[in-house]
């Protein structure tokens, strides 16, 4: 479809962006204020950001909600897949439709529930509260993303491809290691990155279950936007806007790599044919 | 196959049974006790005796249906007129990005922007209305809500623009339907389940967005989830939190159910 | 039976209510081409998923070189399988498809790049090692599928109708090329379709299934000359069946008229059904007909003239004609009595051979 750039559809795209963008953007803008407040531009300066290297709390609350991150959407990652395996090998559909049905329960519940009863759960134990709580407790809610995100590609797999490995000789554990993983991999990679953000994200959750000082970021963000200004947060929040572009930017060069190497070899091919 | 299958499902069930299924029970069982630890109904009878409780379900609900309203009606088009563009899965990342910024940090920046002296007054001073207070009003509540949630309500729509045949469309121009006719007759019946996907992705949450009514709506506006965690942990009344959360569960049953999304689900594939 | 590799004694399958198989006997000797024939449905797939090891029987036993492998598992066989949809690994180029079995019996590299290299040069695709899966044709596919299978060298390779994909030119080239690598290799393939043409063409050995019952087995032209009932007969090509009474042996009546024929050892007067191949049926003129019939619809089909026509009974016949007639006139046909199949009514397979057997001896000591 052709379109003149200045369709009024195209106006109302980037409206929408300019809204969906400009809220951050001012959070970046004033990171660089010389001055404390978010409303009036004083002058440049990196202040905030020799502040916020300075803040050892701060430092300190970044790696350990990066280490609740990784450790807790590995974890996830394996007891997913390793469900996702599980519910493909189901032959009653019954059964299969009611533990999916079991599984989304946490993905569709609202935070606050999940941290509530979690928060019960918890107590009811005798847990501590802190560390191994919230760590607990992001890896119970990133597992049913993760079985979401492996199970269709299982399904899409066709099942003969199982059949035709055992076929040529492969035992359960190689059709496992040689078959079914490469098939999923996709499927692991996107649900290990979407629990990774998922744990990132979370404040509600956590805000339920941890104790003890232990805090992750937002929940340092809140008690923080709580008190009111501090442009310090403006200055982190302008680094991890940086983070997710790194993100993005590495998910794509692993796509554009993936695809480069099939290029590459069919390259190759055309140089040996053409000899 | 079967052998293994046992070993799979340990962890996972156990994860089910642990986090899924125990939870549930002990937020249903907790409702039953009153802040003494006695076993009672007396959650329930003020819940649905008592006015204020009633009146809050009920202004939560409407808060969230405003909410999903008014972020479907600025989702709809974008997503179909993004699934339109040349390079639609790179302008789709870019809806998706902002929401790897944490929500808070979101919440924060409105604080900045709708504050007395902030971005938003100088606008209004700029039009010539003048200064208003803006944070701490439910409007504002409504707005950095549906802010928040718009790439949600966004994602699932395009995805099922983006699936629709586009012979169906061709189709429909063929036998002679003008392009209101199209989008009314097929487009939107078909996208259907789109948009039912991105109401459940958000109104279920904007019943339980406590921290924005903190932050922005100055406790003008509470919601369910706002009273989940005042008796939770302010007031430390589990027993009236767990029946208040009991009342959310359900609404979100209903929610599924409405919308249902749940009869697809079931028949997978093979 | 000389050299007898697969056996299989009583075997039935049972999907919950439903009996895919019932009752399977039969013995496959080494080195020849089988082929499982029946329309979809019929237990074609279940067979080779027995005979894989994918699936087990419900009972019976089944026997490779006279060793019962009921229990053995799939990846234990010397049986490799073509799938009917390839089933090829999307993650693998088509030399790592092709070197997966060697690779997983831990077989040394140089090994198994030359008989990768041999596997592909035999069903022709030297040159596509390094293509992926996705950048090949349907037909390309089909072959490294084969290619998979036989470089393991399997004793006996079953094929799940791996034509029925592709267009009809490649398909018919196909036809040839399996039936000469089958040859070349010398091991025992069994091949399943539901196409009769594909079936005749390339077979040492054709069952005939239905609904999880072999219903006749032998070579392709006995089949065809010799159907033993009314599904066969249908089944096997285009077929005139209609109803007749065995007068005395050689004797039968059709439509009032009594006819010479070929067959015999059956009661006097006993209800039969007889069938007349289309291309047997030869028009002629009214006054040498042995039937008269009027012409319904003609079509012209390339080599020969398709032409449905009634007779006073009302019965259908079909005629493959070389020469053109007119519609709606009145054509005589003729036949010789070898053309005429006399078919008995629930015969078993068995029954009927020992019949065929019992007249030929008779037919052959007259002459
Ligand atoms: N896994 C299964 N579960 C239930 N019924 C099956 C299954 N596989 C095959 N069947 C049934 O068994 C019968 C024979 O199937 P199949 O061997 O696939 O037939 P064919 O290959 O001749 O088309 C069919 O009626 C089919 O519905
Ligand atoms: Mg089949």
């Amino acid at each position: 479809m052709k379109r003149k750039w200045f369709d009024w559809r195209n106006i109302y795209l980037w409206l929408v962006f300019l809204v969906l963008y400009a809220p951050i953007f001012y959070l970046i803008f004033y990171s660089f204020n010389a001055g404390t407040t978010m409303t009036r531009f004083s002058g440049f300066s990196w202040q905030h950001y020799a502040e916020l290297f300075a803040d050892t709390r701060m430092i300190e609350i970044v790696l350990d909600t990066l280490l609740i991150a990784l450790l807790s959407s590995l974890i996830a990652t394996i007891i997913g897949m390793l469900g996702a395996l599980a519910i493909y090998g189901i032959k009653k559909v019954w059964l299969k439709n009611s533990i999916l049905s079991l599984n989304n329960i946490l993905m569709v519940s609202p935070d606050v529930i999940i941290g509530a009863s979690f928060l019960i759960f918890f107590t009811f134990l005798g847990l501590r509260l802190g560390f191994s709580s919230v760590l607990l407790s992001h890896i119970a809610f990133s597992i049913p993303i993760v079985v979401l995100m492996v199970l269709p590609r299982l399904n899409e797999m066709n099942h003969s491809l199982i059949d035709a490995a055992t076929d040529l000789g492969a035992t359960n554990v190689q059709v496992l290691t040689r078959v079914i993983f490469p098939f999923i991999t996709p499927g692991i990679l996107t649900g290990f990155f979407m629990a990774f953000t998922y744990s990132l994200d979370d404040f509600a959750v956590t805000f339920f279950v941890t104790g003890n000082g232990f805090e992750t970021l937002s929940v340092e963000i809140y008690a923080r936007a709580r008190q009111g200004i501090s442009l310090e947060v403006n200055a982190l929040s302008a680094l991890m806007f940086l983070f997710s572009l790194l993100l993005i930017g590495g998910y794509y060069f692993i796509e554009q790599y993936n695809n480069s190497k099939k290029a590459r070899r069919r390259n190759r091919m055309g140089a040996k044919l053409i000899k | 196959m079967k052998k293994y299958n046992t070993f799979y499902s340990v962890p996972y069930v156990l994860w089910l049974l642990l986090f899924v299924i125990a939870p549930l029970v002990l937020i249903v069982y907790q409702s039953f006790f009153n802040i003494n630890g006695q076993l009672t109904l007396s959650n329930y009878r003020e819940y649905f005796g008592s006015g204020t409780y009633l009146r809050m379900t009920f202004n939560s609900i409407w808060y969230a249906f405003i909410i999903t309203a008014v972020t479907l009606l600025i989702s709809y088009p974008t997503a179909y007129w993004l699934s339109q563009t040349r390079h639609k899965q790179l302008w789709l990342l870019l809806i998706i990005l902002p929401t790897w910024i944490n929500l808070l940090l979101k919440a924060y920046a409105f604080i900045g922007i709708f504050s007395q002296a902030g971005a938003a007054n100088h606008f209004f001073e700029f039009i010539g209305i003048g200064p208003q207070q803006i944070l701490f009003t439910k409007g504002s509540f409504i707005l950095v809500a549906a802010y928040i949630e718009i790439p949600f309500m966004i994602l699932p729509i395009f995805n099922a623009i983006d699936e629709l045949n586009p012979s169906l469309v061709n189709a429909s121009r063929d036998l002679g339907a003008t392009n209101w006719q199209t989008f009314s007759k097929v487009i939107f019946p078909l996208t259907l389940d789109g948009v039912k996907a991105g109401v459940q992705a958000v109104f279920i949450p904007s019943l339980s967005l406590f921290m924005l009514t903190r932050l922005i709506g100055g406790n003008k506006v509470i919601t369910l989830g706002t009273a989940i965690e005042e008796h939770f942990l302010v007031t430390q009344n589990w027993g009236m939190g767990s029946t208040i959360g009991v009342v959310l569960i359900v609404a979100m049953v209903v929610i599924m159910f409405a919308t249902g999304e749940r009869k697809k689900k079931g028949g997978q594939r093979r | 039976m000389a050299n007898t590799i697969i056996k299989f004694s009583g075997v039935n399958k049972r999907y919950g209510d439903t009996m895919a198989l019932k009752q399977i006997d039969f013995e496959l000797e080494q080195g020849k081409f089988y082929t499982l024939l029946g329309p979809s449905g019929c237990g074609k797939t279940t067979i080779l998923r027995i005979l894989a090891g994918f699936t087990d029987a419900s009972a019976g036993t089944i026997e490779f070189e006279g060793k019962k492998i009921n229990d053995l598992p799939a990846n234990k066989r010397k049986i490799n399988t073509v799938f009917q949809d390839y089933a090829l690994f999307p993650h693998l180029n088509v030399y790592d498809n092709v070197a997966f079995g060697l690779v997983l019996k831990k077989t040394a590299k140089k090994v198994i790049h030359e008989k990768v290299i041999e596997a592909l040069r035999l069903v022709q695709l030297s040159g596509y090692e390094e293509r992926e899966i996705s950048e090949i044709s349907g037909g390309q596919q089909q072959r490294v599928a084969i290619a998979r299978a036989i470089v393991n060298e399997p004793e006996v390779l079953l094929l799940d109708e791996p034509l029925s994909a592709l267009d009809a030119k490649l398909r018919t080239a196909m036809q040839v090329e399996l039936r000469q690598l089958q040859q070349r290799l010398g091991i025992t393939f069994v091949f399943v379709t539901h196409d009769q043409g594909e079936a005749l063409a390339m077979s040492d050995e054709i069952f005939v299934m239905n609904a999880g019952e072999i219903l006749q087995q032998g070579a392709p032209v006995d089949i065809y000359d010799e159907p033993i009932n009314h599904f066969v007969a249908d089944f096997i090509g285009e077929s005139n069946i209609v109803k007749g009474r065995m007068l005395a042996d050689y004797q039968v009546e059709i439509l009032g008229h009594q006819f010479e024929c070929a067959d015999a050892g059956m009661r006097v007067n006993e209800p039969v059904e007889v069938v007349i191949r289309p291309e047997d049926l030869v028009l002629t003129t009214v006054d040498k007909a042995k039937l008269t019939v009027t012409v319904d619809t003609q079509v012209f089909r390339g080599d020969i003239y398709e032409i449905m026509s009634h007779d006073d009974a009302g019965n259908e016949w079909l005629i493959h004609s070389v020469r053109k007639t007119a519609v709606g006139q009145q054509v005589g046909i003729y036949f010789e009595p070898e053309d005429i199949h006399v078919m008995r009514f629930g015969e078993s397979e068995e029954d009927f051979d020992a019949r065929l057997e019992s007249y030929e001896d008779d037919a052959d000591e007259k002459v």
